[in-house]
């Protein structure tokens, strides 16, 4: 019996090792092929990692979908820490001469099909992909 | 040295040195990497290090940070680094997220790493 919804807690760097490995796991599960599957697992350890970094906990889910036959898997990755200020700026590329490393955001979003941020300051970010193949 | 369910053996390979990377790498991983390189090059000496990254199916742009600390460390105490075999889910994934790539030395095979270091 194929598992269609996983949910789990990111509390440190080892759930989102964690979470990249679920999200392989399942992938696998339903069939996705192996390209689309380490795309999505890089986009959500990139948003786990946020996670740990700016909110210090929050949550995963993992729903596995289908359109048209093809397999899919939906992440959903939330905290309530502080939230984004400027989404429009945090959704931009920044040459980074200094070396530092954005939220990965943009990056992220070109990874998967689809994107979604909701961010509140001071209550929270919620940020929804989906990944088809 | 390990971390995790994460394995990463330093292996001699006559004044080379081989670092197979396997499974999901992550930042503390390659800090402590960093180290136990670092102390090896020291006491040991090496001409250049090898990265094996055959066993790495996803990286994120803080895992290639990490990987470039440990590069450029290793460059620091004399010994270049050659990444070797990177999987295209990696190298397409990298892209995407539009990481600076400027400090990588990649081939396909560790053969071809040793024979660009000797």
């Amino acid at each position: 019996m194929k598992q269609r919804m996983h949910r789990m807690r990111i509390l440190s760097e080892a759930d989102t090792v964690l979470a990249v490995l679920t999200v392989r796991e399942m992938a696998a599960q339903i069939g996705m092929n192996k390209g689309a599957s380490a795309a999505l697992a890089t986009a959500v350890s990139e948003l786990a990692t946020n996670v740990v970094k700016y909110a210090g906990r929050g949550t995963m889910t993992l729903r596995a979908l289908t359109r048209r036959e093809q397999p899919g898997l939906e992440a959903v990755v939330e905290d309530h820490g502080p939230g984004i200020a400027d989404v429009e700026r945090a959704m931009t590329d920044r040459v980074s001469t200094g070396g530092t490393l954005g939220l990965g955001l943009p990056g992220s979003k070109r990874l998967v099909d689809e994107f979604e941020l909701k961010s509140t300051p001071g209550k929270g970010t919620r940020v929804c992909v989906v990944k088809w193949g | 040295l390990s971390a995790g369910d994460v394995r990463v053996v330093l292996q001699p390979i006559g004044d080379l040195v081989l670092l197979p990377l396997q499974g999901q790498i992550h930042p503390d991983l390659l800090t402590d990497l960093e180290g136990a390189l670092l102390d090896y090059l020291q006491q040991h000496g090496a001409r250049g290090v090898i990265l094996d990254m055959v066993g790495v199916e996803v990286l994120d742009q803080h895992d290639f940070d990490g990987l470039r600390r440990v590069v450029e460390g290793a460059t620091l105490m004399g010994a270049p680094v050659v990444l070797a075999g990177i999987r295209p889910s990696v190298a397409a994934g990298l892209t995407m997220l539009g990481v600076d790539d400027s400090w990588v030395r990649a081939v396909r095979t560790v053969e071809q790493a040793m024979a660009l270091l000797r």
